[in-house]
């Protein structure tokens, strides 16, 4: 594996089971993230989008195969373990953005470092968050709650929470999907800004407009991953 | 109603275990609470079955020495006698209770006595099935022997016989013509004890009082009790003037110069029949009442928290409801169905319950509270139930419809489940579960300490020794003859009793040790203060000490002659009198104190100190120890694994005489079970509330706190998505609930600290509180927060976070 590789997935699959059916949400999907690398998924409703960003979030395990990430085996981690990884090494965006009401924003952006056996220390998370918020350009609302914040605000914060760790990918599933098109453009704007600053992204998207901002391309269909070709791009 | 009724029913149908946990929870303690009604409003409301009752007293002797209170409720025979004879306003009966054996029965039962005058029967209204009671004109001097008998005497001694008013009974060698029978319904006030029903009421003049005891006005029993109706438009203080202008005087001119009592008095305090009745059980019952709402209460926010659940679950479908057209109305209506199905199940189930259990506890608990067997399940009780329900369900609905805000429950739908379509606040829940706390640990605390102190008593070390032991009180013609007759024949009973192979030891003395309180007499000390000092006393022989078990701490026991002398001059006291009597530590054996039975003070020698007794209830008392009992009672101690039936210590004693019949035959134990009977009860009852309480309360906290985590089941996913471990997660739970604890045993032991000066204040009742008891009592309800959060956080921890956040 190439030192700079972040993210390396191979012949991983998820299956879902039920009474009477089985179900592959992934098949035997592989899939190399570069350091730096901003890297778009797209695909249809229940092609395995949200399943493979579980998986790279470590929000779920797959069912066989192997996951690397930063060089470490990850796969079959134990969920304290895994909860470690997510906090200091992956910064998620979610779509519904998933601030917690009862927190400020500034509580909201501190959670990773609170949560990370790092044991930060009250100055650091304070200078840490107030950079973040600046970098979003959110300070003014530190002391503000989630639901005194529009839907583009709110993505900005969970932006804020995503970097707060300084993590070494930022996953994103659909960040534009609650959003107007010019806050959804402000935050793909944000994303590809901190892309330029090095960091490496994943997305997932519906919207052929934001993948097509990505520097590498996936189309994921029945659990299948594959490099977007023109031609896939034109089916798209 | 019917369409919503049928829906709520199939709807209920689908979730057995929610509706059961419903019916469970709510039947049994509506249940019990039901019951508690019932007996409140037995023993504290009802009328009692006399028509005059508003007129009926018991008028209560007091007798004071120098001003202070000596003896309460010991009357004197000869003041009872005198204020019959010569009171003028109101009418008076006085009885005596006591038991003897009927000889000319089968198996010689005994029966339970009164001596009593004709009032008795008619300021009660006595109903007779047959024959009548008493008649005025035999008043106090009736000579003729006629009884009457209770209706279960006649059932359980003469098989129900038609022909009993041309039948007689035998007691004492005395022929007793039956002339009446009184009827089932009579239900007599029990002024002796709690519970005891007299068997047969024989006239007045045939009591067995020695001539002695009814002229001393200083010989005081517990047995002779007085009632007075008083005249239409008397008062009680009228009457209690007139009572104690007649016994003032008389009394201190009765008692100049008795040994016993210097400058004494004797009053009575007249108390309304029904008050006396109830004596100071008033307080168990409003213990069980509280015990009972409070439990009553943890169950109804128990049911909240399982219906505020049910309705997070429903909100799809109400939503759905209210999208096509639903109005608020509708959806209350549908609600109202369901509370009210699920309460009137449990209803029908709690009345059922209540039904089985008010009939359990009459029979368990006679001799326990008074008029217990008046209890049955009453038509205020059934409306009382019927009122409960209905509130109860309409309550329900209220607090479900009020969580749910109508106008954005439509919006439930567009945010695919993920939004508060129910909106139960965070304060709400917080209040709930502090709520469970604060009425729960009160609960435990009260119930774990009385469960503490009542087993206490029941295994506390009695001191003496109480299996393989019997005692024995015969009935004889030979009780009336002099000492020097009667002690022969004595000597003869306990060689026979001890020629059976299962007897090691015979003891010819007056009480067992447990009997503190039946001869109390007086000595003076001799250090030139003459104070006097009341004891217990007791007359044994040398056999009792060895056979009681009770440690000589000092100096020796009687020999066999100094008993069979019958002239010692000598005692033994017990250790508390010893300290007593020497407080500056010097030696008390080979001392001479100076004692009197009621007779001048004579000097005795002190020849050794014995180890106190514990008796359950009873706080260690004085007592002096005399030579030589004369009567026929024996205490016969057997080999350990055998025993000595009462027909074959009969079969014994009668080998020496054909004219000895038993009076009173128990084992040690059973006696001695008997005095801790109220105390197993107690506790019986405590450990049932602190088990259902520990149960409710585990129930009620459980479903609240899975209700809470189960509504921040997509918040801990986010919390868990960037970075929080299972076990920070848990940490985060357990200080949040431990913060809830801590607030709930705030109020709580406000609660405890409120009713506990409460119940000093107003009910002068010191609740005795031990602090290992109720830490021990707070660690179960934090244990049961510990183990419910872990229960509650595991469906969401154990799984990876997709799973909440999907």
């Amino acid at each position: 594996m190439n030192k700079d590789t972040v993210i390396k997935l191979e012949e991983i699959s998820k299956l879902f089971s039920s009474e009477d059916v089985d179900t592959y949400a992934l098949s035997s999907v592989d899939l190399e993230i570069a350091k730096g690398e901003y890297v778009s998924i797209s695909g249809p409703s229940g092609g395995g989008k949200s399943t493979l960003l579980s998986i790279l979030g470590l929000l779920d395990q797959p069912s066989s195969g192997k996951y690397t990430l930063n060089g470490k085996l990850v796969s079959q981690l134990d969920k304290n373990d895994s909860a470690a990884i997510r906090c200091d090494e992956i910064g998620f965006i979610f779509q519904q953005f998933n601030l917690i009401d009862e927190l400020s924003v500034e509580d909201n952006i501190s959670l990773p470092l609170r949560y990370s056996d790092k044991n930060y220390s009250e100055k650091e998370i304070s200078e840490r968050v107030q950079k973040c918020l600046q970098q979003v350009k959110m300070e003014h609302r530190r002391r503000h709650k989630p639901n005194q914040l529009s839907g583009g605000q709110q993505q900005r914060i969970a932006i804020a929470r995503a970097l707060v760790a300084q993590p070494s990918i930022l996953l994103v599933d659909e960040p534009t999907g609650n959003l107007d098109s010019k806050n959804g453009d402000i935050i793909m704007q944000m994303l590809s800004e901190l892309n330029a600053s090095g960091t490496t992204i994943c997305m997932v998207t519906h919207d052929p407009r934001y993948a097509d901002m990505a520097t590498t391309q996936y189309y994921l269909l029945d659990g299948r991953i594959t490099l977007a070709s023109p031609s896939v791009k034109e089916a798209i | 109603m019917k369409f919503y009724l049928r829906t709520a029913w199939q709807s209920l149908k689908l979730r057995p275990l929610f509706a059961l946990g419903i019916v469970t929870t709510l039947s049994i303690t509506f249940g019990i609470l039901l019951v508690m009604f019932n007996l409140h409003h037995v023993l504290l409301v009802k009328s009692l079955p006399y028509s005059n009752q508003d007129q009926l007293y018991v008028a209560v002797s007091k007798v004071y020495e120098e001003g202070q209170l000596k003896h309460s409720n010991a009357a004197s025979y000869a003041a009872m006698e005198h204020v019959v004879k010569n009171a003028d306003r109101g009418t008076f009966a006085i009885a005596n209770y006591h038991a003897e054996i009927a000889t000319d029965l089968d198996g010689f039962p005994m029966l339970r006595v009164t001596d009593t005058v004709a009032n008795y029967f008619s300021m009660l209204g006595t109903n007779f099935v047959m024959g009548s009671g008493f008649s005025q004109d035999l008043e106090l001097n009736a000579k003729e022997p006629i009884a009457v008998i209770s209706y279960r005497a006649w059932q359980e001694h003469f098989s129900g016989d038609k022909n009993i008013l041309e039948r007689k009974v035998t007691i004492n060698e005395v022929g007793y013509s039956i002339i009446g029978v009184t009827s089932q319904a009579f239900v007599e006030p029990a002024l002796f004890r709690v519970g005891a029903q007299t068997d047969i009421w024989l006239p007045w003049e045939y009591n067995t009082w020695e001539s002695d005891v009814r002229e001393d006005w200083m010989s005081l029993t517990d047995q002779i009790k007085m009632f007075v109706l008083t005249e239409q438009g008397q008062t009680e203080k009228e009457m209690q003037h007139q009572l104690n202008s007649l016994i003032g005087e008389k009394f201190k001119q009765e008692t100049v110069g008795n040994p016993i009592i210097k400058n004494g008095s004797y009053k009575f305090d007249i108390v309304p029949l029904k008050d006396y009745l109830l004596g100071d059980s008033g307080g168990s019952v409003w213990f069980f009442i509280a015990g009972s709402i409070a439990l009553a209460i943890i169950a109804l926010i128990n049911v909240s928290n399982l219906l505020l659940a049910r309705a997070t679950e429903q909100q799809r479908n109400l939503a759905i409801k209210a999208t096509l057209g639903a109005s608020k109305q509708t959806i209350f209506s549908g609600l109202l169905a369901e509370n009210t199905l699920l309460t009137t199940v449990s209803g029908v189930f709690a009345i059922l319950f209540a039904y089985i259990l008010t009939i359990e506890i009459r029979d368990l608990m006679q001799g326990m509270l008074p008029r217990i067997q008046e209890l049955s399940f009453s038509w205020p009780a059934l409306l009382f139930a019927i009122g409960l329900i209905l509130s109860i369900g309409f309550m329900f609905t209220l607090l479900v419809a009020n969580s749910l805000k109508y106008n954005q429950l439509i919006f439930t739908l567009k945010s695919s489940g993920k939004g508060s379509g129910l909106q139960v606040s965070t304060r709400m829940r917080k209040i709930l579960v502090v709520s469970q706390i604060a009425l729960a640990a009160p609960i435990l605390v009260a119930t774990s300490n009385l469960v503490v102190e009542s087993v206490k008593e029941v295994f506390k070390e009695p001191g003496f020794e109480v299996e393989n032991r019997y005692y024995a009180n015969l009935n004889t013609v030979f009780n009336g003859s002099p000492s020097a007759e009667r002690v022969p024949l004595i000597n003869e009973i306990k060689e026979k009793l001890m020629e059976l192979p299962q007897v090691t030891r015979v003891s010819n003395s007056n009480f067992l040790p447990m009997m503190s309180n039946r001869w109390t007499t007086s000595l003076q000390l001799t250090d030139g203060s003459n104070e006097k000092i009341t004891t217990y006393t007791n007359l044994i022989d040398e056999q009792y000490f060895p056979l009681m078990g009770i440690d000589l701490l000092q100096g020796n026991n009687f020999t066999k002659e100094e008993i069979q002398t019958y002239k010692s001059s000598s005692v033994l006291i017990n250790k508390s009198l010893a300290d007593k009597i020497t407080s500056d530590g010097s030696e008390i054996v080979g001392k001479y104190i100076s004692w009197s039975s009621g007779g001048p003070y004579r000097d005795f020698l002190v020849i050794g100190v014995v180890e106190d007794v514990q008796v359950p209830n009873t706080p260690a008392v004085d007592r002096i120890y005399p030579s030589r009992f004369s009567n026929f009672r024996f205490m016969i101690e057997t080999k350990p694994g055998t025993s000595l039936s009462r027909q074959e210590f009969l079969d014994t004693v009668q080998q020496v005489s054909g004219s000895f019949y038993i009076y009173e035959y128990n084992s040690v134990s059973s006696l001695y079970d008997a005095l801790t009977i109220n105390n197993k009860f107690i506790a019986g009852v405590s450990v049932l509330l602190s088990l259902l309480t520990v149960l409710l309360a585990s129930i009620g906290i459980y479903g609240v706190l899975s209700y809470d985590i189960d509504l921040r089941r997509y918040e801990i996913g986010i919390r868990m998505a960037i970075g929080a471990s299972p076990k920070k997660i848990a940490s985060m739970i357990y200080k949040e609930n431990l913060t809830l604890f801590l607030l709930g045993a705030l109020v709580s032991l406000f609660i405890i600290i409120t009713v506990n000066y409460l119940l000093e204040a107003y009910l002068d009742f010191d609740f005795n509180m031990s602090y290992l008891v109720s830490v021990l009592s707070y660690t179960i309800t934090l244990l049961t927060i510990l183990i419910a959060s872990y229960v509650a956080m595991g469906s969401i921890t154990s799984r990876w976070p997709i799973h909440s956040l999907k």
